[in-house]
């Protein structure tokens, strides 16, 4: 075990592997990203991480970071309303490709589409919005609100289903909703699948979507839930419907009090989704075995 | 927000983040205890500056998220900031300049030509080319014919002056080419930490906010001190026009039309004052400019197309348009092809044909060299638009990669033709919420009308105010020229005003 520290002067916010586990970037509310490198020895358990740079340019509070699948760029976001987007380059480098300003508040949280440079994003001002890569340069190609049957309250965080077809989206009123993926000349858009309330009024803060298909929420009322997709009995009809398919989520198991205080994450091992971390207002990071929670 | 504060350009926007508090956590009032909403984030309300909670929306807990068990009500009561103290001050900007800006609006504008009547008032009204253009488009028209008309209707509302921006531009860009040259020539004249360049424009009043606000004095020392051309122009109608007329600087009223929200903000400046008057009194957006003419009825088609006036030539004087290579104020295009003639001692490059600049990462991203007889590299140009370039630009001053001797800096992408304050003739949208007319086709377009057949092509030295002007100045290196054509730049930026005790967030 390592600690990495005396680098940032505030909160770290968030934190994530690079695609191939080399690198970790870790955002903060000091308004800089770090990106750090598990030295030479990329296999021995002990290998040491160095910062490699210091990305700045955010005004304000970082929020939230994502590796794109390809794992040539990395997303930031934050409370200065914009989403910056990193290239790797071949020295460890990395330069400013694109800065995206588009939500009017905070922006909560961002997910890349699996398999495109497609980019996600979640934001306070309650829209969800979906950015494509034209040119040389990503624009924002919808705005999932309220007129789109979107969010009422703050988005907080973002889960894509492995393959890419399927995203969930949760917040501050408890509130889940499961969009499919699609891709229209070449550009990925958000169609509405279902709105789902489990399993109760609480602020969700953080979702994630396992590999086996399952799914973990962490809410303000201290508690894991976990879910999973059904298809609904008396959905909606029709083509357009079924296409999609009507698919809700169903309540599996919810462990009350996992922490005592909010569950601000929840992360599935991406190797092994028998594995969750969480993380909560206690100041504690849990492991939990899913088969341990469901027995 | 309103509507005046979303159309800031990036940098600007950017630097005001109102959706949690409005006074910055470095705000030098102390606004209380740090009692803030944690992940409730208070809205702030524009002009009166306020902390309050927001009702929880989830119903989630009596206790929210960041409020301390027992903590005081301290951050519900509304703390009262003065605009003295803002202005001050690094953060938080723009809900206390709102306040001025109101004074820049069509209503105002249209109130001092009514009032003229009653007052010995001279009124000016510059258009910028990039303006015209995008109204020219806009009415279908030629850049010419609507700056015509456009002088015919403004003269109709008692308007005194109609200009165009040239004067200003032209002898910018001779104050910008003696400032590099100075530099570069001088025993500092490398590029990067302990050398003076690279020199940075700074035309673009959206980057300077940036830059003064977010980088200060990493970035500050390298700023081009040249005004900018209208900032320029407004000092030589402020400072040189008044004797011409025999008027003092009081009595002239500056109104500008501008491409760019931001230029309000840049006439609010300190710095950019003649005496106790405001070198430029009303800066009014196209699209601002564009609903007057609205209110008035302004017909592109009937209105009178008068003749324009000159500074120096006088009133009803103009009847051509000149421009130069580039769109937003050709400063690379001028400063390179002078510094090559004078280190090559002839032109290298056609006359005729703008730069061959090289794309670097995206269309906003060029840059040009020129090779001295070793090979070596002695002149290394860049223009770097948008947000994503300029952060670019600042990582490699910060990271001491810097290469270039001399960067041309516009907050906007594509740059001023594409202002946040031009016409938005492409906002239609289908029923999916996407663009029916393609941006980049539109900025082609007004490209391509800015650069009309009829606007000839001048180097600012065929412009015969040019040495007028600098007969009148004593040449460029004078006190008097340094107070008419140079400026001075601020360290706005949270380091510097670093409160004792920052507020730590708690979520």
């Amino acid at each position: 075990m390592e600690t990495l520290e005396k680098t940032h002067t505030k909160t770290i916010r968030r934190c994530e592997f690079s695609k191939c586990d080399t690198m970790i970037a870790t955002v903060s509310f000091d308004a800089t990203t770090c990106i750090w490198d598990k030295g030479g020895q990329a296999s021995a358990t002990d290998a040491e991480w160095d910062l490699v740079v210091t990305l700045e340019g955010h005004e304000s509070e970082i929020k939230d970071v994502a590796w794109s699948p390809d794992g040539e760029l990395l997303a930031t976001c934050g409370r200065d309303k914009s989403i910056w987007i990193w290239l790797k380059e071949i020295d460890d480098q990395f330069e400013c490709l694109d800065v995206l300003q588009g939500h009017t508040q905070d922006v909560k949280s961002l997910r890349w589409v699996p398999k495109t440079r497609a980019l996600v994003s979640a934001s306070y001002d309650n829209t969800i919005k979906i950015w494509n890569e034209c040119n040389d340069e990503w624009l924002c190609t919808q705005t999932l609100d309220t007129a789109y049957q979107g969010h009422e309250s703050t988005v907080w965080n973002l889960a894509c289903n492995q393959e890419g077809s399927k995203l969930l989206s949760c917040d501050d009123t408890g509130m889940i909703l499961l969009w499919s993926i699609e891709t229209c000349d070449s550009s990925v858009e958000l169609k509405l699948v279902s709105r789902n309330k489990v399993p109760s009024d609480f602020s969700i803060y953080s979702i994630d979507w396992a590999s086996s298909g399952l799914i973990a929420i962490g809410s303000a009322d201290n508690s894991i839930s976990l879910l999973q997709l059904e298809r609904s009995e008396g959905g909606a009809a029709g083509e357009e419907a079924d296409k999609r398919g009507n698919e809700i989520l169903k309540l599996v198991k919810e462990v009350k009090q996992a922490h005592a205080g909010d569950v601000n994450c929840v992360r599935f091992n991406p190797k092994d989704p028998n594995l969750l971390a969480s993380a909560g207002d206690d100041e504690l990071v849990k492991l939990w075995r899913i088969n341990d929670i469901l027995s | 927000m309103s509507a005046v504060e979303t159309s800031f350009s990036g940098g600007v926007r950017l630097a005001d983040v109102s959706d949690f508090i409005a006074p910055s956590q470095a705000c030098v009032v102390a606004v209380g205890t740090p009692e803030l909403p944690g992940k409730d984030e208070a809205k702030a309300k524009t002009g009166e500056v306020s902390l309050q909670s927001r009702a929880r929306r989830g119903q989630a807990k009596a206790n929210p998220k960041g409020a301390k068990p027992g903590g005081s009500k301290a951050g519900e009561d509304p703390v009262k900031i003065s605009l003295n103290d803002c202005l001050a001050c690094s953060g938080c900007v723009t809900s206390a300049e709102t306040v001025l800006l109101e004074q820049q609006s069509t209503e105002e504008f249209l109130r001092v030509l009514e009032a003229k009547a009653e007052s010995d008032r001279v009124v000016v009204v510059t258009i910028s080319q990039a303006s015209r253009t995008s109204l020219a488009s806009h009415y279908g028209l030629s850049p010419l014919e609507m700056t015509m008309r456009l002088t015919g209707f403004l003269k109709s509302l008692g308007a005194d002056f109609v200009l165009e921006d040239n004067t200003g531009r032209d002898v910018a860009l001779l104050a910008t080419l003696e400032e590099f040259w100075d530099k570069y020539t001088s025993g500092r004249g490398g590029v990067g930490q302990g050398f003076s360049l690279p020199l940075l424009t700074s035309e673009c009043p959206g980057w300077v906010l940036y830059a003064e606000k977010t980088h200060g004095e990493v970035v500050l020392p390298y700023m081009s001190k040249a005004r900018s051309a209208i900032a320029t122009l407004g000092s030589l109608t402020k400072k040189l026009l008044p004797s011409k007329l025999g008027v003092d600087a009081g009595s002239i009223y500056h109104c500008f039309i501008s491409p760019c929200f931001d230029k309000k903000l840049e006439a609010l400046r300190e710095d950019l004052k003649s005496g106790e008057f405001a070198d430029l009194d009303c800066v009014l957006a196209t699209t601002e400019f564009h609903n007057l003419l609205k209110m008035k009825s302004f017909a592109e088609q009937t209105c009178p197309a008068l003749p324009f006036d000159d500074i120096l030539q006088g009133p009803g004087t103009q009847q051509a348009q000149f421009s130069n290579f580039g769109s937003s104020g050709g400063y690379l295009e001028f400063v390179f092809r002078e510094c090559v003639g004078r280190l090559r001692g002839q032109a290298v490059f056609e006359p005729d044909k703008p730069l061959p600049l090289k794309v670097i990462r995206n269309q906003d991203f060029q840059e040009i060299s020129l090779q001295g007889e070793d090979g070596r590299v002695i002149l290394h140009f860049a223009l770097a638009y948008g947000f994503r370039n300029i952060q670019n630009i600042i990582r490699r001053i910060k990271q001491k990669k810097m290469t270039y001797h001399f960067v041309e800096i516009m907050a906007c992408p594509s740059g001023c033709l594409n202002g946040g304050g031009q016409m938005k003739d492409d906002d239609q949208v289908d029923e999916m919420g996407r663009r029916v007319i393609d941006r980049k086709e539109i900025l082609r377009q007004l490209e391509q009308l800015y650069h009309d057949s009829e606007v000839a092509r001048r180097h600012p030295r065929g412009n015969p105010n040019t040495s007028q002007i600098e007969e009148w100045l004593g040449g460029f290196k004078t006190p008097k020229a340094n107070e008419v054509l140079y400026t001075e730049f601020h360290d706005r930026s949270q380091k510097k005003n670093e409160a004792p005790t920052p507020m730590m967030l708690d979520f």
